[in-house]
């Protein structure tokens, strides 16, 4: 059941911030009286919308009243009312001037209905409350009305039993829950233009105050449909020119179940495409909709793909599936003029792909079934507009007038010469007389008005009495608090004393369920000491790169805009003491090989039983993956963690591994310290760490996991050659020998190779290595006998009691022995290269490696005449 | 004619009290089931065995390649006791042949080489792989696969190799569908052209080697096929290749599109056509691996036969052979279906039972599982069959496996004929074409009820002759359990001296 809009009224809220502060920030008064650059940043003001475009985003009828009233029309906002001194009749003369003026700003909204698929609006419902939408704005139906995958979050948080014994007990210095009202959007734009604007808020919205959660196209115009489902007819099942579809990224096979799997993208298409993919392999789609026919007769449908694909017309069945080539599958039926159900489902699993939907009937050639003879039934909107907007240029022309002289130019750009123009500059915010103007109390024409509370006007007035001391800089914690609050950051995240989910919305924050975290999984995590926590650049990553580190959470972190969060980086590193490093031990080999132990369960640690590796699932929960630690964490802060992990969150499930100064592990006569740094050698290689032993790889998947024992495979490898032997080891890095021109081709770390195009279906596809740090070794066979290129031939390989392969070729007649084995050096893991060289006779070899070329010395050994030369592969 | 149908009288009247105790055990109408027993294994959870080669090690252990390029040695198969997996090697490049020599070398099929594997401390643990012979090359199509090994009288390995379809990233290469020789030096001998997908090769107890091939274009349906040095099996692909020095024999030259079979075995130099046409889904669609049993009656009845994997029926057929004018020739027949997965390798166990290594991937086939492997056992009884069809000037004979009623052997409304033979041409497969109804005018009882020879009327050589013998029953009244046979009859026998 959908609940209807909560209508909220904005109220500025207690916080950290002084509330004059506040609202000298959030309603932008340095926009028009200048203050010092000191005193801007203190204050981080809010800037207001820009108005380029604004002409397709906002209904005219809204904008007009808008103008007229702002606060009347968008409960929370902050513009002032400019108009409301002139005599009524004026004040509608001066609005509509407005009005033709901003309806120039770009192309202006028609009137026609828009179409919207009813899964779209079904699936906007999750969306809006499953991102975090609802930190700022009130929910719009309880979570039991919606059918989400994610855990129920009321069992989980009763589950996690932390400190919620009681839900309704609101922790101190918890905000007050953001109720940014929406009830307005009806009125005020499209789903469309909606749409649009959620893609990326900031582009029109720079304060950062409505930051960008992120939403694909296909979420942003499923949410844009749900806001608006007021627009929505009330008989749902219009027909819509074209058809639905939803995208797919599975590796399908044969005939995909289609049910099982939950689309990447639904959306409406005008014919049979498929070209809105984002990858050409294991994808799929599935279009339905109606064909028009006609007249009456017998029709030819075919269906023609590459792979597999299935079509079914008014129930009759085309089957064309399995994995193959460009094929084509009809049937004939006589059916009467009329429209009639079509439903198109293909895939692709590796190569060349394709689709096309033919017909053929009475006075109909074959052809692809047009876009015209195609329709879906759809939701049908009614755009907040009878009709189009025809602007009066003279109007217009006044109303551009209206825009500079009554100031809107300080706050708003509208991508005209007006930007650029010179224009009055009111007092500064330091010579202000806080009875007069804007703050006073008479009406006056020209004067902005403020909506605010006479405890409000007072709090502002007294912080702009007193605006030199605004000047003064904040103590690194205060910085921190006010740029947490203006952006809204505690409406997730607890940090010291403030802020943190409000109980009444923990229910909205959720979790794969698979993840099995608790709170710790579905609430963003306290950001008490921050900065101590995580690197300064990992940081960076997150507030300004959009880096994550928990795929379980629901919750998106949004993305606030550079120029709003660019500081607080340097903020949260100055407020947050970083102690003295204890770590940093020099990465040798045998440290990172200790830690490696440490990580796994076979007398180690067991980090892998709770933490996912490069993605391979732990054996128990599944917590932030042990890849990213080390780019994360301060090492510091990470010893902490490992020694007293109740010192860094009291709510952590992270496992005490150390009692009384011990650890269960041997390494370093279990020494903890000692342990930790072996830990952090080890996780400090990322995606190039090997595997911690007793992983379990997944089943079931095409990804080979060396975790213990080599693993070697014969593929087709692309650029190399069609008899490529890949080699892996379980310290990820991994090698690919090209046996039919015996030369190393490739070297690389992290994950070896995925072999699902030699080990699925008729197989045969090119394979390249799945990993990171890729170097490229090609550059043919680098031996030279007797001064000549030599001729090359492979002679096999044999294996040394730890399974590791030594290929064996010929090069004339010298035997060249060749074997790489995992080492650690400069820059961690690479290979250590053994060649043995061997010769009936005495001949001359040389090698031409690395740009240089390098004389062997063979010596006589007996009958032969042989050397061995070890290198290192490091890159 | 009326004299053949005098004869069969006259046996009749000495057979006709015959005992039915000869088949007590049987209560109901006989299936497989009940002469031959499939064993089938489990795998462990985590192990996908698409098992491309089977081989018997010298200690009585199967060893299993897989198309992923694994060698397992299996350990407790005949014992119904917990199976064990040893992984002896991996990497392989789609191995689809192994060779258990004497000397104790592995010797497998690689994609682009010939190989040999040997575990030299004993640990079950591949410690040696030795390359003899890799002078063909892959142009990186996924249908480039390599067959056999399988050896001669001489000590050459044989290998058909496969012919590409589709994309070959790596550019064409040559000597795709042919049958090749590598000689115990490593030399690389290209021996047999025209080959389309050769997925069995096998060398007969009289040291020719023999291929089957999977109907496709230029292959009209699937056959047995005598890979005679020199020969041209029918499919053009690779022939640009017989221009080539290595290739000492004859250029087939141009192929023409669309002759019938035994037309074109006349104008093309040196065309092989098969021993024995398998009919499109009648015997099976798609040949795999193939062995002569020589278990001396320890599998049964059939000692000395073939026995033929057919991966899309998930199944095993029988054919006999018989050497008529130089041209081996003979017979397929139903044997044993319902495998658990498509059948394409086989080999014999010590206990003289069929080890059957199944995989379906890619193409598909009949059965409830994607892989595996399966054993068939005899069960020690007797079915009632066809045990062969042979030809002779005017006709057939057949003898059985047990005695039949010859009251029903001479009733000549208990057969029924057709023929019909195939043409060679470019598109995939060939209808049934220039079909026929021979007709069976007299059946002369042989041996009391053991055979009858068929007098027929309208027998053409370079044609299918198939065989309906529905209307005969065994002594004790049961139908033949298989009552089909098709007799590829290319050289009709001449009367005897």
């Amino acid at each position: 059941m959908i609940l209807g809009i909560v209508l909220a009224a904005f109220a500025q809220q207690p916080g950290p911030r002084p509330l004059g502060e506040a609202l000298v920030s959030d309603h932008g008064c340095v926009a028009c009286h200048a203050a010092a650059p000191e005193v801007a940043r203190r204050l981080g003001s809010k800037s207001a919308p820009r108005l380029e475009g604004v002409a397709g985003r906002v209904s005219p009828s809204w904008l007009r009243d808008y103008l007229l009233d702002p606060r009347a029309q968008q409960p929370g906002s902050t513009m002032p009312a400019l108009l409301d001194a002139l005599p009524a009749e004026r004040a509608s003369e001066v609005a509509d001037d407005l009005l033709h003026f901003l309806m120039t700003l770009g192309e202006p909204l028609g009137p026609e209905p828009q179409h919207v698929s009813p899964h779209a609006f079904e699936r906007g419902r999750l969306v809006f409350h499953e991102v975090g939408c609802i930190a700022c704005h009130a929910p719009q139906e309880s979570m039991w009305a919606l059918d989400s995958s994610y855990i129920d979050a009321i069992e989980a948080g009763e589950q996690s039993g932390a400190d919620d014994d009681d839900p309704l007990d609101v922790p101190a210095g918890t905000l007050a829950p953001r109720d940014f009202g929406l009830g307005h959007l009806t009125r005020k734009t499209t789903p469309r233009a909606l749409a649009s604007f959620l893609r990326d808020p900031l582009a029109v919205r720079p304060s950062g105050r409505m930051p960008s959660l992120g939403l694909d196209a296909e979420e942003a115009a499923a949410v844009a449909a749900y806001l608006l489902r007021d627009q929505a007819g009330e008989e749902p099942g219009d027909l819509a020119p074209g058809l639905t579809y939803e995208y797919f990224e599975e590796a399908f096979r044969d005939r995909p179940d289609f049910d099982a799997f939950t689309p990447k993208r639904r959306g409406t298409i005008d014919a049979f495409r498929i070209d809105d993919r984002d990858r050409d392999d294991d994808f799929g789609f599935r279009f339905s909709g109606f064909v028009t026919l006609p007249r009456d007769g017998e029709y030819t449908f075919s269906v023609t793909s590459d792979d597999g694909s299935h079509l079914w017309v008014d129930g009759e069945h085309v089957d064309n599936g399995g994995v193959h080539g460009m094929t084509e599958k009809s049937l004939k039926l006589w059916r009467g003029a009329g429209r009639y159900t079509i439903l198109v489902t293909m895939f692709e699993a590796r190569g060349g792909e394709g689709l096309k939907v033919h017909w053929e009937g009475p006075e109909l050639e074959k052809s692809e079934i047009p876009a015209e003879a195609l329709s879906h039934l759809s939701i049908v909107f009614q755009p907040p507009l009878a009709e189009p907007f025809a602007v009066d240029a003279a109007r217009a022309e006044a109303g551009r007038r209206h825009f500079r002289e009554l100031g809107c130019v300080h706050c708003h750009t509208s991508g005209t010469a007006l930007d650029d123009e010179a224009r009055d500059q009111p007092p500064a915010l330091t010579a202000l007389d806080p009875a007069r103007g804007c703050l006073g109390s008479e009406r006056r024409v020209g004067v902005p008005r403020f909506a605010l509370e006479a405890h409000e006007l007072e709090a502002v007035r007294a912080t702009v009495a007193d605006a030199a001391a605004l000047a003064a800089p904040l103590d690194p914690e205060a910085a921190v608090e006010r740029a947490f609050d203006r952006l809204s950051c505690y409406a997730c995240h607890r940090r010291g004393d403030w802020g943190g989910v409000h109980p009444e919305r923990r229910e909205y924050y959720l979790a794969d369920e698979d993840a099995e975290l608790g709170d710790e999984g579905r609430i963003p995590p306290h950001l008490t000491a921050a900065g101590a926590k995580l690197r300064e650049a990992y940081l960076s990553a997150v507030l300004l790169d959009g880096a994550t580190a928990r795929p379980y959470m629901a919750t998106r972190m949004p993305e606030f805009g550079h120029d709003n969060v660019a500081s607080l980086v340097e903020m949260l590193v100055a407020a947050d003491p970083v102690p003295a490093e204890p770590l940093g031990g020099a990465l040798e080999g045998d440290l990172i090989e200790a830690g490696r132990d440490l990580a796994g369960t076979e007398g180690g640690l067991g980090c892998i039983q709770c933490h996912t590796f490069a993605g391979a699932r732990s054996l128990g929960v599944q917590a932030v993956d042990l890849v990213t630690m080390h780019r994360r964490l301060r090492p510091a802060w990470f010893s902490t963690l490992l020694l007293d992990p109740s010192a860094v969150n009291m709510n952590t499930r992270m496992a005490e591994l150390f009692t009384d100064g011990k650890s269960p592990a041997e390494h370093f006569g279990g020494h903890p310290e000692r342990q930790i740094d072996a830990l952090w050698a080890y996780l400090s290689l990322g995606s190039a760490m090997g595997y911690p032993p007793g992983l379990v790889p997944p089943i079931g998947t095409y990804d080979l996991i060396p975790t213990a024992r080599p693993i070697t495979v014969g593929v087709f490898m692309k650029d190399v050659s069609p008899r490529t032997v890949c080699v892996g080891f379980a310290e990820r890095v991994h090698y690919a020998f090209d046996v039919q021109h015996s030369t190393l081709a490739k070297v690389w770390r992290g994950d070896f190779i995925n072999v699902e195009g030699t080990w699925h279906g008729r197989a045969g596809q090119l394979e390249v290595p799945a990993g990171v740090d890729v170097l490229d070794l090609g550059g043919g066979f680098p031996l030279r006998v007797d001064g000549k290129v030599p001729d090359a031939r492979p002679l096999g390989r044999t294996f040394d009691a730890e399974g590791r392969p030594m290929f064996r070729y010929a090069a004339d007649d010298v035997v060249v022995t060749d074997s790489l084995i995992p080492s650690y050096g400069g820059g961690g893991i690479g290979f250590e290269r053994t060649r043995h060289f061997e010769s009936a006779r005495r001949v001359r070899v040389a090698l031409e490696e690395g740009g240089a070329t390098r004389e062997l010395e063979l010596t006589r050994n007996g009958r032969k005449w042989e050397t061995t030369l070890k290198t290192e592969v490091r890159w | 004619m009326a004299l053949g149908s005098w004869v069969a009288l006259l046996a009749l009247g000495c057979t006709s009290t015959a005992p039915r105790a000869l088949e007590p055990e049987l209560t109901n109408e006989p299936t497989e089931a009940d002469y031959y027993d499939l064993v089938s294994y489990a795998t462990p959870e985590n192990l996908v065995l698409e098992v491309s080669a089977v081989a018997m090690l010298p200690d009585g252990r199967p060893m299993l390649a897989t198309r992923r390029g694994e060698v397992y040695i299996v350990e407790g198969v005949f014992d119904g006791g917990e199976l064990t997996y040893k992984l002896f090697a991996d990497g392989l490049q789609e191995p689809l042949g192994l060779l258990v020599e004497d000397d104790g070398w592995i010797v497998v099929g690689q994609r682009g080489e010939l190989s040999r594997m040997r575990d030299t401390d004993g640990d079950d643990h591949i410690d040696v792989l030795e390359t003899i012979c890799d002078d063909w090359n892959l142009s990186g199509n996924y249908h480039e696969y390599c067959f056999g090994p399988r050896k001669d009288a001489d000590g050459n390995y044989w290998l058909t190799l496969n012919k590409p379809f589709g994309g070959e990233p790596f550019g064409k290469v040559k000597w795709r569908g042919f049958a090749v020789r590598i000689t115990p030096r490593g030399e690389f001998l290209p021996t047999v052209a025209g080959l389309r997908s050769p997925c069995g090769v096998e060398t007969s107890p009289w040291g020719d080697l023999f291929y089957t091939d999977n109907q496709g274009e230029w292959c009209g349906a699937s056959k047995l096929s005598h890979l005679v040095p020199g020969t041209f099996q029918g499919h053009p692909h690779g022939i640009d290749s017989c221009n080539d020095p290595a290739w000492p024999y004859e250029h087939p030259g141009e192929i023409p599109d669309g002759k019938l079979m035994p037309v074109a075995a006349q104008e093309i130099p040196n065309f092989q056509l098969p021993a024995v046409w398998f009919p499109y889904d009648k015997m099976g669609r798609s040949p795999g691996g193939f062995v002569w049993d020589t278990t001396e009656g320890r599998f049964g009845p059939f000692a000395g036969q073939v026995f033929v994997t057919d991966q899309y029926h998930a199944w095993v057929h029988r054919v006999t052979l018989e050497n008529v004018d130089g041209h081996w020739q003979g017979a397929c027949y139903p044997f044993r279906t319902g495998l658990e997965s498509g059948s394409i390798r086989a080999a014999w166990a010590p206990d003289g039972s069929l080890l059957v290594g199944e995989t379906n991937r890619g193409w598909g086939s009949k059965g409830i599982r994607t892989f595996g492997f399966e054993r068939l056992v005899w069960t020690g009884k007797t079915p009632f069959e066809i045990e062969t069809m042979r030809a002779t000037p005017d006709g057939f004979e057949l003898v059985f496996t047990r005695p039949a009623d010859p009251l029903t052997l001479v009733d000549l409304a208990a057969y029924r004929l057709e023929s019909y033979t195939y043409k060679l041409h470019s598109s995939y497969g060939s209808p049934e074409v220039e079909r026929a109804e021979p007709v069976v005018v007299a059946a002369e009882v042989v041996d009391d009820g053991r055979g009858v020879r068929l007098v027929v009327d309208g027998l053409r050589a370079g044609y299918v002759h198939e065989l309906h013998a529905d209307g005969i029953r065994s002594v004790a009244g049961w139908p033949l359990l298989h009552a089909d046979a098709y007799y590829t009859l290319i050289k009709r026998p001449a009367l005897t001296p």
